[in-house]
């Protein structure tokens, strides 16, 4: 916890070729899903890796994981 | 995925396209009685998939991946929102789950079917012509209020108050219409009316700017296609209408300069006429045949004489003239009387054209329209009389409706004009000299 009490997020910077590769994975994630909320964080990430940013948090981290699983598994 | 298509150009087609598709879809999931959730949806749909595009890369198919985004909106809304809204008959009734039943609508037969019967729900005989062409352009051709504004030339609130009057036509109607009753056959004739409206609209319609709009007529015959192919709605008359669109459709090419002025028949470069179109127009037309002939079919057949004639001067004028007769006896209209009258000119002279121009019956209709006066023009001159030429070109000129035609009767006019000096007393003596 910081000292605001605010729930430090741990997050991780993408390399260029796994940014792509994410990307790939949640326009797959879009595509495919059903549950609009999850559609919804799906492409706020995509938006975020469009944009060039690099560090995605642990949610994001998660859901993008999920998606190339998903991919991968087809 | 594709690396890097095109998209303004992509989305204007597919979106195009598929919203209609999507819409009849959807509506079926949802109901008529939730028409504008529908919509609300297909809007969604597409606008979310032209962002997500626009970041990534177009799909490969981006028509499946649109229908699969379609299909999960609508699933996530019915799980989210079953209980609130009335749904459609078939979909409250279900108690298992909702995903078989959403996917059944999405296959590529049942987009099919499903926009026949939108279609026909469109076009129900209750509703004014224009409003029936209205809703179609909108649900099935994916126009946005704006431009089903400028296809009418009406300004947007009317077009919103006409779509307005439609759609609640449709939700009272409670659901579309099914195919495979039989009372549907006598509901074609106002569909294929409508559909012939749409395309008119494209080929010659009132449009300030532009004097052809290919994309009305590609809308038209795309739709056409669709009752053609279709058991219920594969029918003589059906058949007609989509030879008709075919053929005048596949002489689009030549009938614009490339200034967008309209080019004569007989000046239109036949080598660019679409010859694939042309032989899908010929094959429906081997097909629409019946007896007693009916006007679709007269008025495809003609259109086949221009289509086939290798030149202007080798057009068959006399069967053409003999079409015409067969037509006007069932559409007693004047302007059946003035293309017959233009036709009877090719054969027996422009004087006999003349005659038959100013004699023809129920003139007084076509006061505001200027190709009468033009065709008055046309002929005038052929006869040699550049002076009363140039009055009709000069009439035909303060009707034109589009650049387009203005263009075309300010040339016609020109070259009247010049004839006129050149016969004129001063033309003559500097001859003598």
């Amino acid at each position: 916890m910081t000292e605001g009490g605010h729930q430090e997020q741990a997050t991780e910077r993408l390399t260029e070729e796994e940014a792509q590769a994410y990307k790939d994975a949640l326009l797959h994630f879009i595509a495919t899903h059903d549950d609009l909320k999850e559609v919804g964080r799906a492409t706020d990430i995509l938006r975020k890796l469009d944009r060039g940013q690099r560090e995605l948090n642990e949610w994001e981290l998660e859901l993008a994981r999920h998606a190339r699983v998903e991919v991968e598994a087809e | 995925m594709s690396p890097a298509a095109p998209l303004p150009g992509l989305v204007d087609h597919l979106f195009r396209h598929e919203a209609g598709r999507l819409a009849a879809a959807l509506v079926r999931v949802l109901g008529p009685a939730n028409l504008d959730l529908a919509e609300d949806v297909v809007q969604e749909t597409l606008c979310h998939a032209l962002e997500v595009w626009k970041m990534g890369r177009v799909p490969d198919n981006p028509a499946a991946w649109l229908r699969a985004s379609a299909r999960n909106r609508a699933l996530d809304l019915l799980r989210r929102q079953r209980i609130r809204i009335r749904l459609a008959p078939e979909v409250a009734q279900l108690h298992g789950e909702l995903a078989p039943a959403v996917d059944a609508v999405f296959t590529e037969d049942a987009l099919r079917v499903e926009q026949l019967r939108m279609m026909f729900a469109c076009c129900d005989a209750r509703l004014q012509p224009a409003v029936q062409v209205a809703l179609v352009l909108k649900l099935l051709c994916g126009f946005g209020v704006d431009e089903v504004a400028q296809a009418f030339l009406a300004s947007p609130a009317a077009i919103e108050k006409r779509l307005a009057r439609g759609k609640t036509a449709l939700r009272r109607a409670g659901a579309l219409a099914d195919l495979s009753d039989p009372q549907l056959a006598r509901r074609l004739e106002a569909v294929l009316d409508a559909l012939y409206l749409l395309f008119n609209e494209g080929y010659h319609g009132a449009h300030p700017e532009l004097a052809v709009r290919a994309e009305l007529c590609a809308e038209a015959i795309r739709l056409v296609r669709l009752l053609a192919e279709d058991p219920a709605t594969a029918q003589p008359p059906t058949f007609a209408l989509l030879a008709l669109m075919c053929l005048h459709a596949a002489r689009l090419p030549g009938r614009l300069d490339a200034r967008g002025a309209l080019v004569p028949l007989e000046e239109q470069d036949r080598s660019a006429w679409d010859r694939a179109l042309a032989a899908e127009g010929a094959r429906w037309l081997s097909r629409a045949v019946s007896e007693p002939p009916t006007a679709l079919l007269l008025e495809a057949a003609i259109a086949a004489e221009h289509c086939f004639a290798p030149t202007f001067a080798a057009t068959d004028w006399r069967a053409i003239v003999t079409l015409y007769d067969a037509l006007y006896a069932q559409h007693p209209t004047p302007v059946v009387a003035l293309n017959r009258a233009i036709a009877l000119a090719q054969v027996d002279g422009p004087e006999r054209g003349l005659e038959e121009l100013q004699a023809l019956p129920g003139r007084d209709r076509l006061g505001r329209y200027p190709f009468y006066f033009a065709a008055l023009g046309e002929l005038h001159l052929r006869a040699g009389h550049a002076r009363e030429a140039a009055e009709e070109f000069r009439r035909a000129l303060r009707l034109a409706r589009s650049p387009a035609e203005r263009q075309h009767f300010q040339r016609k006019l020109a070259s009247a004009t010049e004839r006129t000096r050149m016969r004129g007393p001063g033309a003559v003596r500097t001859l003598r000299r």
